[in-house]
């Protein structure tokens, strides 16, 4: 019985954007950089796409969360 | 132990840095009394303004109390943390105030200007049109690339194909020079 092996993908680890600039904090006023982390509908985008490590994730969940009250960003597109 | 009872070295000590985000609508004629009256609501507290951001006109995500547009304050304060719930309440009740947040930033927190960042990103940053013209250029620009290398193509074939055809002519001249030898036998 022959069976033909799947082609192997090889992964890569992504780098943490925060980690990389050596962010403590997220800044909610920050509207740029929050921008660059949602998708089209306004969604945040997963860690497993943009690579974020959890820490800041979260810190970044709390900044959108805030900017969205604020009207800063929109909740849904 | 309640305020009463504390001593005012320790009220003071107590004191630390809050911040405090106001969303006003933009087109609004009493916008300076409003704003005194903001500011009056953290003095009657007795805190110590740190510093104020007033940004730019900013469009709203979304339409809050029939706004589109809106105009956002940053103020970080010193205060006690016993007089941020009556701050708040003060603010929630406040008339032309669309939206607003108090809270306490990450100890060690460095205040940016996040006006003139927010203003840098707007200039520096393309327009869908933009976008559309620089991908529209280099498509151009790949064509052109692609029509020249096949032209050069062509034209080298070209230079070749008349050697070729005149090699076989001498061959074949000599090949009947050859046949038409008599000397030679073969």
């Amino acid at each position: 019985m022959s069976t033909t092996s799947p082609q192997k993908r090889q992964h890569v680890k992504k780098i943490c954007h925060f980690c990389k600039s050596g962010a403590k904090y997220v800044d909610y006023k920050d509207y740029p950089l929050m921008k660059s982390h949602l998708d089209y509908f306004g969604n945040i985008r997963k860690r497993f796409h943009t690579g974020t490590c959890l820490r800041h994730q979260k810190m970044l969940k709390t900044a959108i969360e805030r900017a969205r009250f604020m009207g800063m960003l929109a909740y849904r597109k | 132990m309640t305020e009463e009872f504390m001593p005012e070295e320790t009220i003071e000590k107590d004191a630390r840095l809050y911040e405090c985000i106001v969303l006003l609508a933009h087109p609004n004629p009493e916008e300076q009394k409003l704003l005194k009256e903001i500011e009056g609501i953290f003095t009657e507290v007795n805190a110590k303004l740190v510093e104020k951001d007033l940004w730019s006109r900013r469009g709203l995500a979304y339409p809050i109390h029939g706004q589109t547009e809106g105009k956002y304050i940053v103020y970080y304060y010193e205060m006690e943390p016993l007089s941020v719930q009556t701050v708040d309440e003060a603010l929630r009740i406040a008339k032309g105030v669309l939206r607003h947040m108090l809270f306490k930033p990450p100890i060690g927190y460095a205040i940016v200007n996040f006006e003139e960042k927010f203003q840098r990103w707007i200039k520096e940053r393309e327009t869908e049109e933009q976008v559309r013209a620089r991908q529209h250029e280099e498509e151009l620009k790949e064509k052109v690339l692609q029509r020249a290398k096949h032209q050069a193509k062509q034209a080298e074939t070209r230079r070749r194909a008349p050697q070729g055809e005149m090699e076989e002519k001498e061959l074949e001249q000599q090949l009947e020079k050859i046949i038409a030898d008599d000397d030679l036998h073969l």
